[in-house]
């Protein structure tokens, strides 16, 4: 592991060139996989995810079907070539369980799941490159993805972290402020009713600094909103004819 | 967001369409709060003869049966009057699995136009067929295979189980000889779905 910078904000800027509010390169594409029910690919600076969804589909094994709506279940990845430092161990571990969990819950409130009883929908996101603020970047790809097949939902759901290094709130932390900053909470936002569906934290916040942070994040959340619209326009609204 | 959406529009799921006083939600909407949101991505239809509010979608959906529609299934049991149908696909979306595998059910009355003297002379269990839905909204979905192009697309020999080859109007086993019938559709075992 490399050593911790002196100071991770110099001049207002941060280590790499940002402004406090400011996201990485936000790069969303929709239906990437031929053979997915529905998928996307989100680059957010050094992150890139790959998330395809499957469904609704029968579930098995069925005495886990419930009778009166579909389950939505969500497996978060990091392949084993994800990180720089050194090859993950691959397969499951406690912390990709809990961010499936987490994913799941922050993606169920918008989905129908009531339209389809007995049935599964099924999240895959894939961590190809790993570089801080993952969980948020694979609920922003899943989002994308589900809309792009053609699964019915509220909302889409757009995602970001905020964090606090050196005493600053700042917006989508990179791996060094992740690694050594004194605060990281990952927000996940239905943007149109402003609701938050995930909320974490890491570090601590003053009452003050903690509300400073939700309104960046919300900020932060309705610029995803905006790519993922762009991606979601750009892939459909085409061959419209006129428009 | 409360902005006037047209007919023709395209929209992405949770966008305003309209309110609900105005307007009932259709396919690819809900209501909530007072107001008509798209549930999907694609291109609004505002009817106002109708008052109905729906989304035309621009994505492949999870496939709906529809009256009309046209599914590919397995002849699963055979009764008295009906054959009891395991519904596997649904033309137009062939690559996606239904949301949960439904039953069919073919009555005598809907096998062909003609009369049927025994359902067993037109379909006997693992048949492949091609039928329309007749009745979505029953349990099981009503079915029927009249027409040139319904009917069994492939069927295998009661005796052996070598799939069966057609002469005329009749089915041949190529391995033991065995002569069967069945209601065959015009491209019987021609791979078309």
């Amino acid at each position: 592991m490399e050593e911790k910078p002196e100071k991770l904000i110099v001049n207002g800027k941060r280590l790499d060139g940002r402004e406090p509010g400011e996201l990485r390169p936000l790069k969303i594409q929709a239906g990437v996989l031929k053979r997915a029910d529905g998928s996307a690919y989100v680059e957010l600076g050094g992150n890139k995810i790959l998330a395809a969804v499957y469904g609704p589909r029968e579930f098995h094994p069925r005495h886990l079907q419930q009778p009166t709506t579909a389950t939505l279940r969500c497996r978060y990845n990091m392949a084993p070539f994800s990180v720089s430092d050194e090859r993950k161990r691959p397969g499951p571990s406690r912390r990709s369980i809990e961010i499936s969990k987490v994913t799941r819950e922050a993606l169920e409130p918008v989905v129908f799941l009531e339209q389809y009883p007995r049935a599964v929908i099924d999240v895959f996101i894939e961590v190809l490159q790993a570089d801080a603020g993952t969980r948020t970047a694979g609920i922003t790809a899943a989002s994308v993805a589900m809309a792009d097949g053609g699964i019915p939902m509220r909302d889409l759901v757009a995602s970001v972290a905020v964090g606090k290094v050196d005493g600053t709130i700042v917006l989508d932390l990179n791996k060094y402020e992740d690694q050594y900053g004194e605060a990281d909470m990952p927000i996940a936002m239905l943007p149109r009713k402003k609701e938050i569906s995930l909320m974490q934290m890491d570090g601590n916040f003053t009452p003050e600094e903690f509300r400073q942070a939700i309104e960046l994040a919300i900020l932060g959340c309705e610029k995803i909103y905006e790519a993922q619209r762009e991606a979601l326009e750009k892939k459909y609204s085409a061959n419209l004819g006129g428009e | 967001m409360v902005e006037g959406v047209k007919t023709g529009d395209f929209v992405l799921p949770g966008d305003f369409l309209a309110m609900a006083e105005e307007f009932i939600p259709g396919e690819g909407t809900y209501e909530e709060g007072g107001g008509i949101y798209s549930s999907r991505i694609g291109i609004v239809l505002l009817d106002a003869r109708t008052k109905k509010a729906s989304v035309h979608p621009k994505t492949r959906i999870p496939p709906v049966l529809k009256r009309g529609s046209v599914i590919i299934g397995r002849v699963e049991k055979i009764g008295e009057q009906w054959v009891e149908v395991e519904i596997g696909a649904l033309r137009g979306s062939e690559n996606r699995q239904p949301p949960i595998p439904d039953l069919g059910s073919i009555h005598v009355s809907d096998v062909r136009r003609e009369y049927v003297k025994d359902i067993k002379d037109q379909f006997r269990p693992g048949d492949i067929v091609r039928a329309k839905v007749v009745n979505p909204k029953r349990r099981p979905i009503q079915l029927s295979t009249e027409g040139e192009n319904l009917g069994v697309i492939l069927a295998t020999c009661s005796n052996c189980r070598t799939p069966l080859e057609r002469d005329g109007m009749r089915l041949v086993c190529p391995n033991c000889g065995h002569i069967e019938t069945r209601k065959i559709a015009d491209d019987y075992r021609q791979g078309r779905l």
